[in-house]
């Protein structure tokens, strides 16, 4: 037996908490069972080991095995039979993000790396100082007050490549180290270097010793950005400011011998796990209660962004304040006040964890989604660009699209999950997509780095759900005009001939485990992401619970600005991909991760 | 057995402890185990003004930003408008202009040729909004004990009385008598329905608030409403609105859940305090509505609900309210647990519990109501299922 045998892990959410069990079976570490509760670390309860317990004692139920002593304690496992578990792993989004002011000098180069630094952990730029934003933005006036506003947890001083600009850096530095001085000590925000090197000694000389932390330079040349090492700071400080204050994750964090990672980061691991060890395009989405994350890996380029402020549910709120009603009821296919929109959606957000009863309610928590997903992307895009990706981010290819979080993977149908999908990530060409159907996938890039081998198996085996392959050619036309001609040929030798219309999606058969050879042929004005219009390709396909799904709507993907033919046309995409069925006739494997519980798998 | 659920207080009687924070560290007023009134003030902090950087190096035409050899004042003086700050040190000073302090003030920080004066009125010279002129007051706004004081930022006052805790709200905190105003808790608020004898009371509404009976309140000087829903739109009046909006149920024109609008029926007359605070997503800080009762010798333990917090699994028999759409809002018991999952029309295959509304508010007639009686009331129920997730315990 190794040490890796049973592995229990526990993901502390904003609104939710998961256990799950993973063990060897027959020689294969397999998703054994998973319990879900909420998550008690706000009031009245104030104790995130109490949601933790619960999860774990509906395992405990599933299995008739002890996981928890009497006292609620973990049980370490003396034997194979024996009750416990081998290893305890904790992940958790529970913190509050970290309110993160950025001064430098050039938005578009110091800057943009410091964003995409903080990006990789649960955090808000609250506060921007940025010199090359005009006049006004170099008076030290307001500065001054946009740091005050700010109420920053952490100040990141950037600007200058090594051995490029001084004096204006050295100026940033000196007005933050100012602006610490009008604080109480103990207000005092942590404040981080991560500028031109060479002038690093003597800008940690302007704040008093212990305030100032450096760390590499984010942008170390006008095309080199490094923000690795601030991103591991920040990460470090949400761990112990954001994730430290929150009861009871230090009794779990005891329990697993080892601290707890941010759940954003574990999501970010595993796309990178999958990627590599696949040699794959991946991008997988975590939509969560209060966080969205996005992760990207493709060949060099790994890039993780976190929204802080767009969620599902705890942070319909912030969402709203960042997205106008209009642009949420445009995805519906009926007709709704944006006024009743936004107060249906605002109580989703005082009830975080609540579900639809109703199948408008669903439509528009799904509308809100698509927004939430599409503002991720649009933030994560440039980054592509950054790590010198331009195709990835004008036409973004990806082998294999993820969907995480309860809102994508508990469906009714896989339609509507992967028309949210499509909708947000706009993908090009043919790419594989799946869920995340075992609710484990921000958790496994944790267990990757400890235990590789569990990681691999259960990823392989029992964590996601594959919806199937989707084609999607880039381009627009004529409404009524030929977008893809497509021939799919079957492993049994039958063939089967379509003509797709531009602004429609298709589903054609193709089940899963079955695969098939297709022939794309796109029309003169549509590309397959070869750059070249109307130039064919051939591809593999893997079938899934929906099929083949050819998404001719086209890129940039829009709706129809009349209203009514707008409604029209939404209800025409959900109804081509069966959602709205209610989960009738989708077949057994659906109904294997949906309609059963989990230990019967 | 269920899940555990969340949960929203509410009690006609309970023992009440609330925590008041000043919003940086002052002056506690108070000692523990004092007894205060509501309208006490129990700590005091000279509010932050706005500030003001002077660049000095500019202003005296500096080589260098090292201001050791011009300052005439130091970190921590107070200053007037014209007062001299600093000056070139020469022989013949008079060719020289002083670098003077544009406003009055306080010298919070001193370095790098600048100097930031912490003002006391605004750049205009008008006292600033939360300047240490208009220092904030702490009231206690309760009456009750003082039992804890932490570091020198909040006091918490312990007292007995009716607690309503509120789903969501606008605006600060108000004092008043309380007044029950709607017809129902299903009636919407209206201009009409506020009066002379308004004035400096926290209203009960029902369902909602229009926006003249807004602007009426606002006239009368009422010191708060308590609602059962709030449309999200009037956060856009709440600059122009001097007191709190309370909604006990949420967003949107839903009726006071009949437990709550009874408790607030029965205590008219009585001084109120409501909170229309609401945390940001991160923040706990929830809107509430405290009723403080006379203490009643000896008798007030049992006199008290429990005030246990049911953090147990949900079972057969609990009190719960539905916070979902078509439900929200409306109060029923648990009357059975099926072991199945089951369909929603949203298509959703979720588990959860069959609750008995005792209201018929909004009644729904989807596919798996059933009427029944309520075993605990006279009154008909209907049976409905409601997902768990859709649940939160209540009282």
């Amino acid at each position: 037996m190794t040490d890796s045998d049973s592995i229990l892990v526990a993901d502390c959410g904003s609104t939710r908490t998961t256990a799950t069990l993973i063990e060897r079976v027959n020689g294969h570490h397999r998703l054994v069972a998973r319990g879900e509760a909420i998550s008690t670390h706000r009031p009245p309860w104030l104790d995130a080991t109490l949601g933790v317990r619960e999860a774990v004692g509906q395992i405990e139920a599933l299995l008739g095995r002890r996981l928890l002593s009497e006292a609620g304690t973990l049980l370490r496992r003396q034997s194979r039979a024996g009750d416990g578990v081998d290893t305890f792993v904790v992940v958790s989004s529970a913190g509050a993000p970290l309110r993160v002011a950025l001064a430098g000098l050039t938005s578009s180069l110091s800057l943009a790396s410091a964003q995409r630094a903080i990006a990789g952990t649960y955090a808000l730029t609250t506060g921007l100082l940025a010199i090359d934003a005009g006049p006004a933005s170099r008076d030290p006036n307001a500065q001054m007050q946009t740091l005050r506003q700010a109420k920053p947890d952490v100040i990141l001083i950037t600007g200058g490549t090594d051995g490029g600009a001084e004096r204006p850096v050295m100026n940033l530095a000196q007005l933050v180290a100012l602006y610490n001085q009008t604080l109480e000590p103990e207000e005092r925000p942590l404040n981080f270097y991560a500028g031109n090197a060479h002038l690093a000694d003597d800008i940690a000389a302007l704040f008093t010793a212990g305030e100032l932390q450096v760390v590499a330079n984010v942008r170390p040349g006008p095309n080199i950005e490094n923000p690795g090492p601030a991103r591991t700071e920040l990460e470090a400080i949400y761990r112990r400011r954001s994730l430290g204050r929150v009861p009871g994750l230090d009794t779990l964090s005891q329990w697993a011998g080892r601290p707890i990672l941010p759940t954003t980061r574990s999501f970010g691991e595993l796309i990178r796990y999958i990627a590599d060890r696949y040699q794959l395009k991946v991008v997988g989405i975590d939509l969560g209660s209060a966080s969205t994350s996005l992760a990207a890996r493709a060949e060099d380029l790994f890039s993780l962004t976190t929204r802080a402020d767009l969620g599902i549910g705890l942070n319909v709120k912030a969402a709203l304040e960042q997205i106008p009603p209009e642009h949420i009821i445009r995805w519906l296919p009926f007709a709704v006040e944006p006024g009743d929109a936004r107060d249906a959606l605002l109580n989703k957000s005082l009830h975080p964890a609540s579900m639809s009863q109703t199948e408008e309610d669903l439509l528009l928590e799904y509308a809100l989604a698509r927004e939430v997903m599409r503002q991720t992307v649009a933030q994560a895009r440039p980054g592509w660009l950054g790590q010198g990706h331009r195709l990835l981010a004008d036409t973004p290819q990806w082998d294999l699209i993820i969907g995480a979080g309860r809102t994508l993977t508990q469906t009714p149908h896989p339609g509507y999950a992967a028309l949210l999908l499509l909708d947000a990530l706009e993908p090009v060409g043919v790419s594989q997509i799946a869920l995340d159907a075992g609710g484990i996938a921000a958790t496994l890039g944790a267990i990757a780095s400890a235990h590789p081998l569990a990681a691999a198996e259960v990823v392989e085996q029992d964590a996601f759900l594959n919806l199937g392959t989707v084609v999607a050619p880039l381009g627009t036309a004529r409404p009524g005009d030929v977008a893809l001609r497509v021939k799919v040929c079957y492993a049994t030798g039958q063939e089967v001939h379509q003509e797709v219309v531009y602004g429609t999606v298709k589903v054609i058969r193709l089940a899963a485990g079955e695969r098939a050879t297709l022939e794309l042929h796109p029309t003169r004005r549509f590309d397959m992401g070869l750059g070249e219009p109307g130039r064919g390709v051939t591809a593999e396909a893997d079938g899934g619970i929906l099929g083949l799904v050819i998404d001719a709507r086209g890129r940039p993907l829009e709706l129809p600005a009349d209203v009514a033919e707008r409604r029209k046309t939404v209800q025409a995409w959900l109804t081509s991909l069966g959602a709205g069925d209610s989960g009738k006739g989708i077949g057994n494997e659906w109904a294997r991760f949906y309609r059963t519980p989990q230990s019967a798998r | 057995m269920g899940p555990v659920l969340p949960y929203t207080p509410i009690s006609p009687m309970t023992r009440i402890r609330i925590e008041r924070t000043l919003p940086a560290p002052g002056e506690i007023l108070v000692k523990t185990g004092e007894r205060v009134e509501a309208r006490q003030k129990i700590a005091r902090v000279p509010a932050r003004g706005k500030i003001q950087v002077v660049d000095v190096v500019r202003m005296l035409g500096l080589d260098d930003r090292d201001l050791s050899r011009v300052m005439v004042k130091k970190q921590g003086d107070r200053v007037q408008a014209g007062e001299i700050l600093a000056t070139r040190q020469r022989v013949l000073p008079f060719l020289h202009k002083p670098c003077r302090s544009p406003n009055a003030g306080r010298l919070a920080a001193i370095g790098y040729g600048w100097v930031v004066i912490e003002l006391e009125g605004d750049i205009r010279g008008e006292p600033a909004a939360g300047s240490e002129s208009q220092a904030i007051d702490l009231l206690a706004l309760v009456t009750g004990q003082v039992t804890a004081i932490r570091d020198r930022r909040s006091v918490t006052i312990e007292t007995i009385g009716a607690y309503i805790a509120g789903a969501c709200g606008l605006g600060g905190e108000g004092l008043g008598v309380l007044q029950v105003s709607a017809e129902d808790r299903t009636a919407m608020l209206t201009g009409d329905d506020i009066g002379m004898g308004s004035n400096n009371a926290i209203l009960v509404a029902g369902a909602g608030v229009s926006p003249e009976a807004l602007d009426r309140a606002e006239e009368m000087k009422v010191k708060g409403i308590v609602v059962g829903g709030i449309s999200s739109s009037l956060q856009d009046r709440m600059p122009a609105l001097s007191f709190p909006i309370v909604a006990t149920e949420g967003y949107g024109k839903l009726p006071m859940s009949a437990m709550m609008f009874d408790i607030l029926k029965q205590l008219e007359g009585r001084d109120a305090y409501i909170s229309g605070q609401m945390g940001q997503t991160w923040d706990d800080t929830r809107p509430a509505i405290i009723i403080p009762l006379p203490e009643r010798g000896g008798q007030e333990d049992t006199e008290l609900s429990s005030g246990d917090v049911p953090i147990g699994p949900a079972q057969i028999g609990h009190q719960v309210r539905a916070v979902r759409h078509p439900h929200l809002s409306r109060v029923g018991k648990i009357v059975s647990i099926p072991a199945a999952s089951q369909h929603l029309p949203s298509g959703l295959f979720l588990p959860g519990a069959h609750v008995a509304f005792a209201d018929s508010a909004q009644a729904s007639f989807e596919n798996n109501t059933v009427t029944a009686e309520d075993t605990s009331s006279s009154r008909p129920s209907r049976i409905e299922f409601v997902p768990w997730l859709n649940l939160e315990h209540i009282g």
